[in-house]
């Protein structure tokens, strides 16, 4: 019954209906649009892919299975230090900015409903500005305090992160919803051999490198129009 | 401040070590002590804007670092100096046989200083292991120009992503905060880097950090960069302010020299805006 509950909480957290706002961000897919570096299906799972295998795996999907560990082990100090090298990692600052607001965004839902469950520690750092709560790590506080398992929360992350692009890209390119769920369908894989790969690395592993995406991020501040706040 | 490391037993022409200091006398910086053993050599400092700003190029003789060598550079401004340190080439990892070359640079910068830290352009060989490690450390007041500029290898020759690994970190603390991170591992064989969202095909890659204590001259300095990049021909650049104190520069290239006026351009612009000194006439480099 607990492993059903866990699993509705995991479902719950990363259903476009949950209002941490992650829906109005499209991480940089907007500027290739934009600049017709994206103009297809074909294009979007191109761009999908280097997001996840370069931006994603090393990073934000690490720092999720990283902190649930230290979360299980009432760690906040590598909470705290996972979260303050994430924040030192994103240099395009609408990535940093939307990775900070839907973490606390779903740090203030979820602390509304389930706030004795929150680890100690990490809600009021992030009160007073010592912590900038970004949404991986958040992410994981909140699948540890659903007890849920950290396979079944990084499987969970990897799936938001990718559905949250596609569903940009149905909107900008634009494509059609079945599309869509090819593009989805496409990228399982990947995501499960990240999800797998994930496991067996450690903080000395974080990194990233999508350059081109990282330049598209920061082109997007000077956009004339957009539809995104990314 | 960080602590550095000490010069220790070396192998000759394997394990190189510099160590620089530079020091604020009167109205211009003069390098007050050096030390270094091969392969690592450092001119005496030569001036290009006046007298405030002490230049020097720290050479590798041996063209490169073939597995197994290990360099280590200190470099110490002490209050208010100004050091540019810069090199007349690139720096060409070669072919290795198992073991990794190395480079390992911490840099601080006391209170007021400004170090601008432009090395040449890395070479990955096809077959060549490497990492490096750049920290700077800055007390307050301070300003840090960084650039790290990367070839995906000996692109005239067809060499394109064809080294086993490259590792790259770059941390820079200001006031004890760590304010930004560069972390960057590469292994070609098991993934492709040249395509959209990663190299774009381009055959040069750049990053400018550019930190400094002056919030309100962010964002319009961003918005500054960002727009002679756009104008620029052969390069895919943006420009972003950092979580506090700085701004940061990418860009792509189709060639190293369009990169190369890129960055040119790039850091006249930011050195007049922050240091208020004047533009550099060339990458020494080059």
């Amino acid at each position: 019954m607990d492993k059903i509950k866990s699993l509705i909480g995991i479902l719950q957290i990363t259903d476009s209906f949950f209002p941490s706002g992650a829906f109005a961000y499209s991480w940089g897919l907007e500027t290739y649009v934009s600049e017709g570096r994206v103009k297809d299906m074909n294009g979007l799972v191109e761009f999908l892919r280097a997001y996840l295998a370069g931006m994603t795996r090393r990073c934000d999907a690490l720092a999720v299975k990283l902190c649930i560990e230290a979360a299980g082990a009432k760690d906040v100090q590598t909470v705290l230090r996972i979260d303050r090298l994430i924040h030192s990692m994103k240099l395009a600052g609408e990535m940093r900015e939307g990775s900070m607001q839907t973490g606390r965004q779903l740090l203030k839902v979820m602390g509304l409903l389930h706030k004795s469950a929150m680890p100690e520690g990490f809600a009021q750092a992030v009160e007073r500005g010592e912590a900038p709560g970004h949404h991986p790590v958040v992410f994981a506080l909140v699948c540890n305090s659903l007890g849920a398992a950290r396979d079944e929360a990084l499987a969970a992350y990897l799936y938001s992160a990718a559905a949250g692009i596609v569903s940009a890209g149905v909107r900008l390119i634009p494509i059609g919803h079945t599309e869509g769920q090819k593009v989805i369908e496409d990228i399982k894989p990947l995501l499960a051999g990240i999800a797998e790969e994930v496991l067996s690395l450690d903080e000395d592993d974080i990194s990233a490198f999508a350059p081109g995406i990282e330049i598209g991020a920061m082109r997007h501040e000077h956009l004339y129009t957009r539809l995104f706040r990314s | 401040m960080c602590s550095l490391s000490e010069p220790g037993l070396h192998r000759t022409g394997r394990d190189g070590r510099l160590r620089l200091v530079f020091r604020k006398q009167g109205d211009k910086t003069i390098l007050h002590d050096s030390f270094s053993t091969m392969p690592l050599q450092a001119f005496q400092p030569f001036r290009t804007d006046g007298a405030a700003c002490a230049c020097t190029y720290i050479v590798n003789p041996t063209g490169g670092l073939a597995g197994g060598d290990s360099i280590h550079m200190d470099i110490t401004l002490d209050d208010q100096a100004h050091a540019l340190i810069t090199a007349p080439s690139a720096n060409r990892l070669y072919r290795s046989t198992g073991d990794f070359s190395s480079q390992d640079v911490r840099i601080a910068a006391g209170k007021g200083a400004a170090i601008e830290y432009m090395p040449g352009y890395v070479i990955p060989f096809a077959g060549s292991l490497y990492r490096q490690k750049t920290r700077i450390c800055m007390e307050k007041g301070a300003a840090a120009f960084i650039l790290d500029f990367f070839t995906p290898g000996r692109v005239a020759r067809g060499e394109y992503m064809l080294f086993r690994e490259y590792r790259s970190i770059t941390e820079i603390e200001y006031c004890g905060e760590l304010i930004l991170s560069e972390r960057v591992v590469l292994r070609p064989e098991t993934a492709g880097y040249g395509g959209t969202g990663f190299l774009e095909s381009s055959t040069a890659m750049a990053a400018i950090y550019l930190v400094f204590d002056n919030p309100s001259i962010e964002r319009p300095l961003a918005g500054a960069l960002h727009a002679m990049l756009d104008g620029m021909e052969g390069v895919y650049g943006g420009a972003s302010a950092l979580p506090s104190r700085g701004v940061s520069v990418r860009l792509l290239g189709e060639g190293v020299r369009f990169a190369e006026k890129a960055i040119l351009e790039i850091w006249s612009a930011a050195r007049k805006s922050v240091m208020g000194t004047e533009a550099l006439s060339r990458l020494h480099w080059t």
